[in-house]
């Protein structure tokens, strides 16, 4: 199910502003990777340009290679709406269909690939659920509209939608940024769980939250304004967080900008 | 980045810590010069004086401690800031006991027993001596500088003064001195080699600020 990324020489632009700068990594299966640094750095447009969302923008463009098991998601030929599917993202503030049930709200992705059975997309509702540790809590009340959730179920509900169409890669743009402290916290012990069966990407300005959550993580960085964005650093997050190799690293890490 | 500097207020309590981490290293590695002074001369005001001066350890120690927890607790200190944390955390009570040791040896000045050894144990004293303050005075330099090698050079040091330990040893136990100065020196032996024991340790936290390993 989890599937190695490997990102070659990534660059990416708005129009004529180059926001990314030669970016290679590899983000291992069924670990989650972090993305830190500051405002502007380019891990959100990197983020995005992994499940190819930098696109839709318009006069956005990348160039280099993002592999999803060896495999090309630029290349020609390739849909992006099925990239999308199997690389599936869950954004910084919770986006359910707010009058669409929380049934609905799971089983939307399926019903769009024509799924169409009722007990199959009750049972994919259910394991997605119950993945995403909202089940006890929503079971009784399928039928309620998503927006009637608290912003921390809201968000568990989002994860729930992007897991219930089967991705190999969970991108998470600041997934708890907009959450009270222990709506984080289930956040960010859910994010362990869903290792176990997918490759994990998350954004975060957050270090603790980088720290606690994940095993690898990338430092980003931009030299100065209208520079673009390049990955200083990327290592195990135990090293990282205690001896960066980077000095810029150690720098953004302990709170030392000049 | 930014070009502002950031985290004003706890940068400052890292240097606050830093400093009195270095005033417990200078009163150590002179506590260290003086009780090998005070004990040889028998000099019986100067052990009393490092009575008063392990107070000031005792106190410094517990003032780092409390502002270290301060910061675990508060500021979430990560790469180079916690390793500096975990390893003052580490080092200061080494530092206690250290400066616990020199006032140990200095005591046995009140008691004369310097005055009871032959002239080749008072050699080998001021040798033991002399070698565990440049060991201290370099581990503090070592500090302050965050010199990674200062570990290994600190070990050097440790084998001379293990050695000779070894040779006083050795020397008690051809029966020249009574049983109870004996036994007193043996003492004396075994603090200056402890004293060695903990200047080899903190280089290794030194090493851990400077290196992370």
């Amino acid at each position: 199910m989890a599937k190695r990324i490997d990102v070659e020489d990534l660059s990416a632009w708005f129009g004529s502003f180059q926001a990314l700068a030669d970016v290679s990594i590899t983000v291992e299966p069924k670990e989650v990777t972090a993305l830190i640094g500051p405002s502007g750095c380019g891990k959100s447009t990197f983020l995005r340009s992994l499940n190819r969302m930098h696109e839709v923008v318009p006069g956005a463009r990348v160039s280099g290679q993002v592999l999803l098991d060896g495999d090309d998601i630029y290349a020609d030929g390739i849909d992006p709406v099925a990239v999308r599917r199997s690389i599936g993202m869950v954004f910084q503030r919770p986006n359910p269909f707010p009058t669409m049930s929380v049934r609905d709200n799971v089983a939307a992705g399926l019903k769009l690939n024509g799924v169409r059975k009722k007990s199959e997309l009750d049972d994919v509702v259910e394991q997605s659920l119950l993945q995403a540790g909202l089940w006890d809590e929503v079971s009784h009340r399928l039928n309620k509209p998503g927006g009637s959730l608290s912003g921390g179920q809201q968000q568990r509900l989002c994860i729930a939608r992007a897991i219930a169409v089967e991705p190999e890669v969970l991108l998470m743009d600041e997934p708890c940024s907009a959450l009270d402290p222990i709506s984080t916290l289930r956040i960010e012990d859910l994010i362990g769980e869903l290792k176990d069966n997918y490759t994990i990407v998350i954004v975060t300005h957050n270090m603790q939250e980088a720290a606690r959550v994940s095993d690898t993580t990338a430092f980003f960085n931009i030299s100065g304004a209208g520079e673009p964005g390049r990955l200083i650093e990327a290592g195990p997050t135990t090293k990282i967080f205690t001896k960066p190799d980077d000095t810029r690293t150690e720098d953004y890490i302990t709170g030392r900008f000049g | 980045m930014p070009d502002e500097k950031t985290r004003v207020g706890f940068h400052r309590d890292l240097e606050e810590i830093d400093q009195k981490v270095v005033q417990l290293f200078a009163l150590v590695a002179e506590g260290v010069a003086k009780a090998t002074d005070a004990f040889l001369a028998s000099d019986r005001e100067a052990a009393e004086s490092m009575a008063d001066a392990d107070a000031v350890i005792d106190e410094l120690y517990c003032e780092v401690e409390e502002l270290v927890q301060h910061q675990f607790a508060l500021q979430s200190p990560m790469a180079r800031d916690m390793r500096f944390l975990l390893s003052v955390l580490r080092i200061v009570p080494e530092l206690e006991r250290s400066g616990d040791l020199a006032e140990h040896i200095a005591a046995r000045a009140t008691r004369g027993v310097s005055d009871s050894i032959t002239p080749r144990i008072r050699g080998l004293i001021e040798q033991m001596g002399r070698i565990g303050t440049q060991m201290w005075r370099e581990a503090a330099d070592g500090y302050v500088d965050r010199d990674a090698d200062v570990a290994t050079r600190l070990n050097e040091r440790d084998d001379e003064l293990d050695e000779l330990h070894s040779s006083l040893t050795a020397e008690l136990v051809t029966g020249q001195l009574s049983v109870p100065i004996a036994l007193e020196m043996a003492l004396v032996a075994r603090f200056y080699e402890r004293l060695g024991d903990h200047a080899v340790n903190i280089g290794e936290r030194i090493r851990y600020i400077a290196e992370g390993l």
